[in-house]
């Protein structure tokens, strides 16, 4: 159940369109080094109620769903913003609701829609499986809290955030355990480079980081809340995607039909108009499949997860398709630094791996189906 | 095709002279994409000019051996394959030629040594940023003034002019009938005042293209290449004999090595067995081998006096387009690490995260998307083949 009627979505759409592709050049933000997001345009958004809309009314949120944030990432992708959204908006609810206490829910959601608390989360590399990056978390007696130990690579964000939610390997058991990280605290040691889209991450480094015992998050299943976390994170990144699509799009067309050579503009030249047709198709389908997977995860639809992996794949697949053709149209200017269309494209493919590539997802979905019906017989 | 022992000898020779004279550490650097100063490129030409094979191809006239394309190919191939560094062009495959195929004595003897030994640098001055594909509609003015022209314009993606001593200029000398027919060929000193670079930074963060601007220079007529408004038709029989080169299939296949190191490296070393990684990797070496396979047919049809003529566009079309999806599918494997692009490990002693040439891997993807824009765009290509080639 929407937020919003159609009307006020409308008027969301424009706003939230206004304040994320303010400035002009859509790659103001991340062109040059060491861009980092500015606590004023946090403020800001915290302000607009942007932070509160999924926050659950119980915590002085709006109660909306990941299907009423779309618009703001669909924002994030269009407008190149360089804020930690989908972690702290995202990824910290979905863990701190099933994980945290209630008190601790009261305090940290609470302090995500005011603005004053952002995330980084610190798993993986790409946000899922593969690449070997973990901390293990020794119990530590004397506190009752934990040490941690490792290194993770390539957390975006790692450097300007308040508080890194981590996964780590308690000694006792191998199951993943989530913990609550002040970067700044002793034992925890940050080196940040920058990543393919100007963004910047960090690699951590925890040598007897000690996390008190309530910074343990302990009241549900880790398993099941990190899955629901990263498909609901997916499912947000895909829409950043579509974001980046639509305004590299937008940039493409303006481009065909004001560039001319051979007398008319390139966009007369029939190659040119199928390949515009089909990257306009791509956006507004992947468009389309993240809005249900949105949706059928907010009304908890068994087989959400399918629909989220169907997502992701099918936003990914069409993210490097038009980054890399809106280059070949813009010709030599696609290929500046100055031009906007080489920072779409860097971030659509960093959004294309970013908590699984098309490749992963497929393989889930695969998986997904394999349980879900026999296998036919062989004759 | 079969390659006769002969040029099987040659192939071996070139491949122990690289052993020999290419320092380990510049090879390094060329196998992980690293960044190359002007003087690694400079070092290596002079190397293999000494062995005299930096202008092997060119005419013995001229300072050459008169190598046939096949041998030419060979050797080329065979530097790839080494990880040797590239082979400047400018001088050596566009200017050079031009100047002893349409060129006086005079020009011949005061351009030619300096390429040939690398004590001049050239850069290539043709698009403008109102002329890409359409580049006879350049406007770059050359005008007559008794014993000098005067030249004002402005030249963009223009590779290392930064570095350059001399640029080739395609600019207009007559507005009249065709504009093809009202351009000429001229030689400028970078070094003349009125000129001016300026950088360009591209999108896989390095520096080689440049914008080239000219505030009425001067330049002596002698630098006039041939005749006055035969400067396209230079270029065109220039570029007609230089498309056997683009296929750069050594490259591929030293980028699909790479790949497999890459793959076999990843994660838990588990993909090389992944049925996924393995059809994908196959493909790409079938691609490779049809193209190499192509590549020869069409070398042989030239050594036995059939010049196929505009099909060789189809190298630049498939080569341009089998190392874009490889570096694809690199890129692929990378995103398992989180994409971080550190321009610093470019360069050499930078300790990168994540798989060894990771940084060199993602600027070859991001440097390799113009493989398909220039050189005639491959929708250009695939034009010239509709028109030429099938009628169409």
């Amino acid at each position: 159940m929407s937020l919003f009627t159609r009307a006020e979505l409308e008027h969301f759409e424009r706003e939230v369109a206004r304040v994320a592709e303010r400035g002009g050049d859509a790659a103001h933000r991340v062109r040059g080094k060491d861009r980092r997001f500015s606590r004023e345009d946090w403020k800001l958004y915290a302000d607009l109620g942007w932070l509160a809309l999924a926050i659950p009314r119980t915590f002085d949120g709006m109660g909306g769903g990941l299907a009423d944030q779309l618009t703001i990432f669909h924002a994030a992708g269009r407008g190149l913003l360089i804020e930690p959204l989908i972690p702290s908006l995202v990824i910290a609810p979905a863990l701190l609701q099933h994980l945290a206490r209630a008190d601790q829910q009261q305090d940290l959601l609470t302090r995500i829609a005011t603005g004053d608390l952002t995330f980084a989360f610190a798993h993986t590399p790409s946000g899922v499986g593969d690449v070997e990056s973990s901390f293990r978390a020794e119990f530590d007696r004397l506190s009752g809290g934990y040490r941690l130990q490792g290194q993770k690579r390539a957390v975006l964000h790692a450097e300007d955030v308040d508080r890194l939610l981590v996964t780590a390997t308690a000694e006792s058991d191998r199951d993943v355990s989530v913990f609550l990280l002040d970067p700044k605290a002793p034992g925890v040691r940050l080196a940040g480079y920058q990543m393919i889209d100007g963004q910047r991450a960090a690699d951590v480094t925890c040598n007897d980081a000690l996390v008190p015992p309530g910074d343990h998050l302990t009241e549900g299943d880790a398993s099941c809340a990190l899955q629901d976390a990263l498909l609901a994170a997916a499912i947000a990144t895909a829409a950043e995607a579509v974001g980046a699509m639509e305004g590299l799009n937008a940039l493409c067309l303006t481009h065909l039909k004001t560039r001319t050579q051979f007398g008319r503009p390139l966009g007369q030249f029939q190659v040119l108009q199928h390949r515009m047709v089909d990257m306009a198709m791509a956006a507004k389908q992947a468009r389309a499949v993240v809005k249900h997977a949105a949706q059928a995860r907010d009304q908890a639809l068994s087989g959400w997860h399918s629909i989220a992996s169907a997502a992701k794949a099918t936003a990914a697949k069409a993210g490097r398709f038009v980054g890399e053709q809106a280059i070949q149209i813009h010709g030599g200017l696609g290929m500046t630094d100055e031009y906007a269309a080489g920072h779409y494209f860097k971030r659509l493919l960093l959004l294309g791996a970013q908590y699984g590539d098309s490749v992963y997802h497929l393989r889930r979905f695969a998986d997904e189906r394999q349980t879900q019906a026999p296998s036919t017989p062989s004759n | 095709m079969v390659i006769d022992a002969k040029l099987q000898a040659f192939r071996e020779e070139v491949l122990a002279f690289c052993a020999r004279e290419l320092p380990d550490e510049l090879r390094e650097r060329v196998a992980r994409n690293q960044i190359l100063e002007k003087e690694d490129y400079v070092f290596w030409q002079k190397r293999l000019h000494a062995r005299g094979w930096f202008g092997g191809h060119w005419p013995e006239a001229h300072g050459g051996l008169g190598w046939s394309k096949l041998q030419q190919w060979i050797f080329e191939e065979a530097l790839y394959s080494a990880d040797a560094p590239w082979l400047i062009p400018f001088g050596r495959i566009y200017v050079g030629p031009i100047v002893y195929t349409f060129g006086n004595e005079e020009q011949k003897r005061r351009f030619l040594p300096g390429i040939l030994n690398s004590d001049v640098w050239w850069c290539q001055g043709f698009s403008e940023p109102n002329a890409g594909s359409d580049l006879a509609s350049l406007i770059t003015r050359a005008r007559r003034n008794g014993d000098h022209y005067v030249l004002s314009g402005q030249k963009i993606w223009t590779t290392m002019a930064q570095w350059a001593d001399m640029i080739f200029v395609l600019a207009r000398t007559s507005s009249e009938g065709k504009p093809q027919s009202g351009i000429s060929f001229l030689l400028v000193d970078m070094k003349s005042p009125g000129v001016t670079v300026k950088p360009i930074e591209t999108i896989d963060g390095v520096h080689h293209l440049n914008e080239v601007f000219f505030d009425d220079v001067r330049v002596p007529i002698e630098n006039l290449v041939g005749e006055e408004n035969h400067g396209w038709s230079y270029t065109k029989f220039l570029l007609t004999h230089e498309r056997f080169l683009v296929a750069e299939i050594s490259k591929s296949r030293r980028m699909i090595r790479e790949l497999y190191a890459l793959v076999q490296n990843a994660g838990d070393g588990s993909l090389l067995t992944d049925p996924y990684w393995q059809l994908k990797l196959a493909e790409l070496e079938v691609d490779a081998t049809a193209l190499e396979a192509l590549c020869e047919d069409f070398l042989e049809a030239f050594e036995d006096g059939n010049d196929p003529g505009v099909e060789v566009s189809y190298l630049k079309i498939l080569g341009s387009e089998l190392a874009q999806k490889i570096s694809g599918v690199s890129m692929d494997v990378l995103g398992r690490y989180g994409h971080s692009y550190q321009c610093d490990a470019l360069r050499p002693n930078f300790p990168e995260f994540g798989p060894r040439g990771a940084a060199g891997i993602t600027r070859e993807y991001l440097h390799g998307r113009a493989t398909t824009i220039y050189g005639g765009s491959n929708e250009i290509q695939r034009n010239i083949i509709a028109k030429g080639a099938l009628g169409l």
